[in-house]
This record gives C-alpha cells, structure tokens and sequence, in this order.
C-alpha cells in the first residue's frame, strides 16, 4: 500500500510540474525545432538540447517505475496521462527521413500543412506512401531540406507578422 | 523571439473559423460550419433521418441524396424513401451526374414496371451508366479527361416493408437491429462490397480475366484493380470499361498499357432485397471514408447513444476524432487544415441515418413527407 502511494505522488508531482511548467516549456520545443537557432546560435542552442537532454532522461526515470509496474498502478488512472508525453495543442507529429534511412519523429505546427511549400513536401508524401498510409505522416526528404522549408515558412510568417497584426490565416496562400 | 512569429497566424484561424458561421443555410437545406455540411434532422415516408457530409478533397468528390415520397412518376405509383450515396474519385463530375440523373432513371423503370424491385434498381443503375458514358463520348475532343472520372454507387429503397440495398463500389449500408439477448443493437452490414482487399473481388476478377496476371496489383500495401483502382464496380471510369476511351488524347497516366477487350470494371450492381423486420431500427449510409475510422458495431453504438437530432454529424466527429488520433494530433486542430490537404488525414465522408419507424412504414401512403435534399447542398464549394 505505502508503495502505491509513492508512485502516485511521484505520478502527480509530475503532473503538477507538467500543468505549471507546460507554457515554460512550450518555447523550448519550438526553438529545439527551429533551424534558424540552431545554425545561427550554436552555443545557445547546445545548452538548449543538453536541457531537453537533461528533461528527457529526468522523465524517463520518472516514468521507469510506473511502467515497470504497470499492472496495478494504471488502474484507475486517467488513460490521457498514461501517454508520457502527450501532443502540445496547435501541433502534430510527422515522421521525416529517406527510404533507406531512419526516420526522425518531428512536432511541427499544424498550421505549416495549409502552406504551399509544405504542401509540395505532402505531394512527395502522397507519391510514395498514397494518402491512406497507417500512423503519422511520412515525408520523404532529408532531414536538412524539411528544416530549410520549416525556416522558410517561419521567415514568411515572421514578414507578415511586421506588416500586420491581425492578419487572418488566409494569406499564407497570398503570401 | 520565436513566440511572436508563429502566434498570430493560429489566431488568426481562429477568427477566421468563428467567421464561417456567416455562412450557414436555412436548416430547409441543411447547415455548413466550414467543411462540414448536415441537415441535422428530417422526416421522410418511413420516419426520421439525418444527414452529414464532410469534405477533404479541393472539390467536394461525394455526392449524397434522400429523396421520400413517390418513387414513380404515377401518382398511383409505388411510395416510399430513396437513399442514395456517391463516392467519386478522379473528379466530381460522375458523382455529381449520378446524383443528378440516377433517381429520374429509377423513376422512369418503376412506372414502366408499376413497382419497385431489385430488376428496376439495377436498370436504373446500368442506364445511368450508359448515359454518362455517352456523355463522355460527346465530350471526348474538348474533355477527353472526363474518361479518368468515376463513382461508387450506394443505394437504399424502403418501399412496402421492403429495403433494397444496390451497390457499385466500397460504400456500406450497416442496419441496426435490437437484440433482446444482448439488450443493445446489433450491427448487420447489407451492403456486398467491391474492393480489391477483399479476397473474393480478387478472385472475382481473377475469374473473369484468366488471361491477365497484372488484373489485381499490391501497391502502397493496398490491393488495386490493374494497380490503379481500389473498387471493381464503379459507374463511369470510361476508360477501364471501354478500349476506345483507354487511347489519346486521355493523358497516358489514365490509361492502361495494354489494350483490352472485356471491361475491366462493371457498373452492375449487387441487390440484396431485405424484409423489414420489427427490431429494425435503422440504417447508417455511408461512403468508405467513415468506414475507414469507425466499425460497423461503434457506429451502430453511437446512433444507438445518442439522440436522433444530429446523429449523422456526431458520426463525422467521431470518424475524425479517429483520424486525428491516427496522424498523431488534436481533433480541434485537425478543423485547422483546409480542404484539398485534408485529404492526408481522412477522406470525403458523407453519412445517412435513416431511422425505420413500424408504425409510419405500416401508412405508407402519407404524402406528407415529400422530401428531396441533397448532401452538401449549402456547401459554397460544392458545385
């Protein structure tokens, strides 16, 4: 019994931290994400990823117990918890890399899938594995080229953001 | 730094979202809230039903109709509830002839024959198909492209205590049926299905054409007629059915290397004739978009669940919910991405809830519920 209530208060401590860091947090993945950081500030960026580093393995710890004693501690739990490392809100998952190679997992912001330059690489990714492909979308390029359109998206969304404030989503078409 | 750049955009789609609500019908046709068209509840012949349609592709490729009152041009004619479901693809121009022509042809064949039966249904259905394959002829100088174009073809009849259910492609019609045993409702699917990943199209088509090895093809891990269709019956696709349209000017990535002499794909249905049985509660119509995201028994649970007004939209929502889980995001992100790329997360869907009420079937004759409504017909994209 005292041991189940260890890994509860462990479970929500995590929880905690998760709920009051989460917009702290936020900020980081997309500079993790971001290619223009990574190349032009490279020291800045190394302490970047050693954090996220540091982040990870602290949850994995976290988390080694709970899953290693998965029979009784998930019963019941919220199933939304279970998942350690849920998608941020306005983001998704795609899966970047080449036939042959690995294939790197990468959360982008769901509002880069109406940009025509993303939509080139989704037609790279209709040609190859069709629309009706299982699980996240695949797009096959290198790694590098998915970070040069990401960069020049964001530099686009950036240029509109100068010129105007409140500008509605349809002009990235316009751009 | 980094906030500020791609903030205003998410807000901005969220203006934008709040704004589409301007462009919502009277409920007489339904309502849109962006890419999402229904017409929540209605009244045909045999009872209720509902509708939902949401779109993927650029232009809206399904194609969806309920027609209720007489299925005849007599007024002495047979009566009752048409349901008909018109999954496109290569365009919209087949389903939307379907959609246009398809219902006149049944009418025309039951005053002839003074009824509604499985003969008149597939008559209608082969004359559809005569009729835009002549369309396509006439157009071939100007619009060879319209040869690439094709639909599935769903269609329900209630008529007389009788349910006739015709198909031509991957649609399916799931009956929903109490059960005492399990004190819930039981799935039945009505429809025959034609899509190469079943084992038996295969052999069907392997059947009928001994001779070619390539008739059924793996590609993308999906099972392909001639590795280019997934469905064996379809009306149009002029130039799988007739070696004179499988030729330029049709673009060569329409067309089939070899020439052939019997048709590859049918337009003839399979009818199956159902006796309406008192635990019959209702039928879910749907095109292979939804049926993708939801069994036959988790949508036979949802209409079950939940109050008839909106049925056929909470399906949607539901099949999304799915799809979004799938491609790894949140579902009220998924509503962020505009038609056309929509079609990497989920298909043109259209649903058609028809509820079976005994006591209205009994009084056929009512011609109070003379309905005729047509899927995304509010949408602004739709034609």
């Amino acid at each position: 019994m005292g041991r189940r209530r260890g890994f509860l208060l462990k479970h929500r401590i995590s929880t905690l931290f998760r709920r009051v860091f989460w917009r702290r947090f936020l900020p980081t993945v997309h500079r993790r994400l971001d290619p223009t950081q990574s190349t032009g500030v490279k020291p800045f960026s190394g302490l970047i990823s050693w954090t996220n580093r540091l982040r990870t393995k602290a949850k994995a710890i976290l988390y080694k117990n709970i899953e290693s004693g998965r029979g009784y501690i998930r019963v019941g739990q919220d199933p939304l918890l279970e998942k350690p490392e849920p998608i941020p809100k306005g983001q998704m998952a795609v899966y970047v890399g080449q036939k042959d190679g690995d294939f790197q997992r990468i959360l982008v912001p769901v509002v880069y899938f109406n940009h025509p330059l993303f939509g080139d690489l989704l037609k790279e990714s209709e040609k190859e594995y069709g629309f009706n492909h299982p699980g996240g979308i695949t797009i096959p390029c290198r790694i590098s080229e998915f970070e040069r359109v990401q960069t020049r998206i964001q530099a686009v969304q950036c240029t509109r953001k100068l010129l105007s404030w409140k500008r509605t989503s349809r002009s990235p078409m316009m751009y | 730094m980094v906030k500020p750049c791609w903030r205003p955009s998410v807000e901005g789609d969220g203006t934008r979202r709040g704004g589409s609500g301007n462009h919502r019908g009277g409920d007489q046709n339904g309502r849109v809230d962006g890419l999402l068209w229904s017409k929540d509840l209605g009244h045909h012949v045999n009872g209720d039903f509902s509708m939902a349609v949401i779109q993927a592709n650029s232009l809206l490729e399904d194609q969806s109709q309920l027609e209720s009152g007489p299925l005849s041009s007599l007024d002495s004619g047979p009566c009752g509830t048409f349901v008909g479901v018109y999954d496109g693809h290569g365009g919209p121009e087949t389903s939307r002839f379907v959609n246009e022509n398809l219902f006149a042809n049944l009418k025309k064949f039951a005053s002839e024959n003074q009824e509604i039966s499985a003969n008149v249904i597939k008559k209608a259905f082969l004359a559809t198909e005569e009729e835009f394959l002549s369309l396509v002829r006439q157009q071939w100088s100007i619009m060879p492209q319209l040869a690439s174009v094709g639909t599935c073809c769903l269609v329900g009849v209630i008529c007389n205590g009788l349910l006739y259910v015709a198909n031509a492609g991957d649609s399916r019609v799931v009956l929903g049926r109490a059960d005492k045993v399990v004190r819930g409702v039981t799935a039945i699917q009505l429809s025959t299905e034609h899509n190469a990943n079943n084992e038996s199209v295969r052999n069907e088509l392997r059947s009928l054409h001994p001779d070619d090895s390539q008739i059924v093809v793996l590609k993308h891990k999906v099972w392909r007629v001639k590795g280019i269709i997934q469905v064996s019956r379809s009306i149009g696709d002029a130039y799988l059915k007739r070696s004179e349209f499988n030729r330029e000017p049709l673009l060569a990535k329409f067309r089939v290397s070899k020439p052939f002499s019997k048709p590859i794909l049918s337009a003839e249905p399979s009818v199956l004739v159902h006796k309406i049985n008192p635990n019959d509660q209702f039928l879910i119509f749907a095109s292979d978009g939804l049926w993708e995201h939801l069994s036959n028994q988790e949508a036979v649970d949802i209409v079950n669940s939940y109050p008839r007004n909106g049925i056929a939209r909470r399906l949607v929502k539901a099949a999304l919910r799915v799809a979004a889980k799938k491609r790894e995001m949140r579902y009220s992100d998924l509503k962020k991405i505009e038609r056309g790329v929509r079609r990497h997360f989920h298909d043109d869907i259209t649903v058609v809830v028809v509820f079976i009420d005994q006591s209205s079937t009994k009084r056929a004759s009512s011609r109070a519920s003379n309905v005729s409504i047509r899927g995304g017909g509010g949408f602004p994209y739709s034609s």
